[in-house]
């Protein structure tokens, strides 16, 4: 998925909001394994650094938050009316799932 | 003086989710980090290292080890090394551990008392930078000394509940780490403490008292109360009769949650948490409700409240909630 474009999508005035949402996906999923260290350790950096909320923040904040649960993340944009972010993401999910034959 | 808000992960979670807990907790406000030491969950000085390094100003450190698990020498090692990573900010928490738990891996807890006392002098002998040659009644060594030099001192906590072990950690401890949240332990623990600390020829201020409490904290007062029960139940079930009797708690109600957790009933076992249970045992319900609580800590004596398992039924909610409607009465 191209989480810069999809990034692009999201109006400057929802990216705060929107990183606070995607670390509360991040931190109540129960699919800990599914995160790599790398995407992990980047996400810390750009909390310790507070640039969670910038462009190159939320690439890898809804990177990760798709990769542990994508249904609680297309939620969590759809709460926050980022209905066509919340679109793209669904359909990678199910071309994905395609690419798998489910 | 202001009250300093501690917090409290167990690394049953990996790194990467208490190393972000952690950043949270320290831009809400808390000062201290506590990690807990259990063979089962993952490695505590591995998490602390996480913590040191995607941190920047918060205090941090074992919550609590014991002297038995790893050799006193390593202990001092990881905590001194720890201290390269995050200068000035590291500290190491000491207390007996769980008997319990040693046994499971076959550790005989011997003499509670003196392996923490000997463990911290050990402790503060090498990060001092000393050529250590002890002969304690536990542990012994022959000329230990670490190659590299520790830059500042390192406090020490001790973990006790106990009367011989809260009056000692007052005598030699930086600070005292109390597993416990009622008023009536806590006043207990600040008397048993200031008695060594008298020993010593300190003060109620030169010691932190550290109230180690189950907290669970939700605008909704029944949420936080689901959320503590769980815990609850267990430290109910692993409390002694006199405890128990001391709050007022039937110990055939006790009986009852044991029976449930061995039977692997959980739900019957935190069904059958009251609500005396709840207050004697955990800090819990609606911020205002906890802030009168933690009032109550602070005025017996306590320097830091620590924000124990489970925190809350959402952890990063309830950090929020801490740190925008708790922290701030206690500033001053």
């Amino acid at each position: 998925m191209d989480y810069p474009k999809l990034v692009e999508l999201v109006p400057a005035e929802k990216w705060g909001p929107l990183s606070e949402q995607l670390i509360g996906v991040i931190l109540n999923s129960k699919n800990d394994d599914k995160m790599p260290n790398a995407l992990a350790n980047d996400m810390l950096l750009q909390m310790k650094n507070g640039t969670s909320g910038t462009k190159a923040g939320l690439c890898v904040l809804m990177e990760a938050a798709v990769l542990l649960d994508g249904e609680k993340t297309v939620g969590a944009l759809g709460d926050m009316q980022l209905l066509k972010v919340a679109e793209l993401i669904v359909q990678n999910m199910l071309s994905g799932e395609k690419k798998n034959g489910a | 003086m202001a009250l300093k808000f501690g917090i409290e992960f167990v690394p049953k979670d990996p790194y990467w989710k208490i190393a972000a807990y952690a950043i949270q907790a320290e831009n809400n406000g808390f000062s201290n980090l506590w990690i807990t030491d259990h063979f089962g969950n993952r490695n505590v000085y591995v998490t602390l290292a996480a913590a040191a390094l995607y941190t920047k100003k918060i205090t941090f450190g074992t919550g609590v080890t014991n002297p038995w698990m790893i050799n006193p020498v390593i202990t001092a090692q990881s905590i001194a090394t720890l201290n390269e990573l995050a200068p000035g900010r590291v500290v190491l928490g000491m207390g007996a551990g769980d008997k319990t738990t040693l046994e499971a891996v076959g550790v005989e807890m011997n003499k509670p008392l003196a392996a923490v006392r000997e463990s911290i002098e050990i402790f503060r002998k090498l990060t001092a930078g000393e050529n250590v040659a002890y002969q304690g009644e536990i542990f012994k060594t022959a000329g230990a000394k670490f190659n590299f030099k520790t830059k500042n001192k390192i406090a020490v906590y001790v973990g006790a509940q106990g009367p011989k072990m809260l009056e000692m950690a007052g005598k030699i401890g930086d600070g005292v780490l109390v597993n416990a949240s009622h008023p009536s332990d806590i006043s207990f623990a600040v008397q048993m403490a200031s008695e060594g600390m008298k020993q010593a020829g300190k003060s109620i201020e030169d010691v932190d008292i550290a109230a180690y409490a189950s907290f669970s904290v939700n605008e909704d007062p029944k949420k936080a109360v689901k959320a503590a029960s769980p815990v609850v139940a267990f430290i109910v079930a692993g409390s002694p009769t006199q405890v128990l009797e001391k709050h007022g708690i039937n110990p055939s109600k006790a009986d009852e949650i044991r029976a449930a957790l061995k039977a692997g009933d959980f739900p019957k076992a935190i069904g059958a948490v009251t609500p005396e249970m709840i207050n004697a045992f955990s800090i819990c319900g609606t911020p205002d409700v906890c802030i009168e609580k933690i009032a109550a800590l602070k005025k017996i004596g306590i320097g830091q409240f620590v924000v124990g398992s489970p925190i809350g039924t959402n952890v990063k909610q309830a950090i929020d909630l801490i740190g925008k409607k708790i922290i701030p009465q206690f500033k001053n």
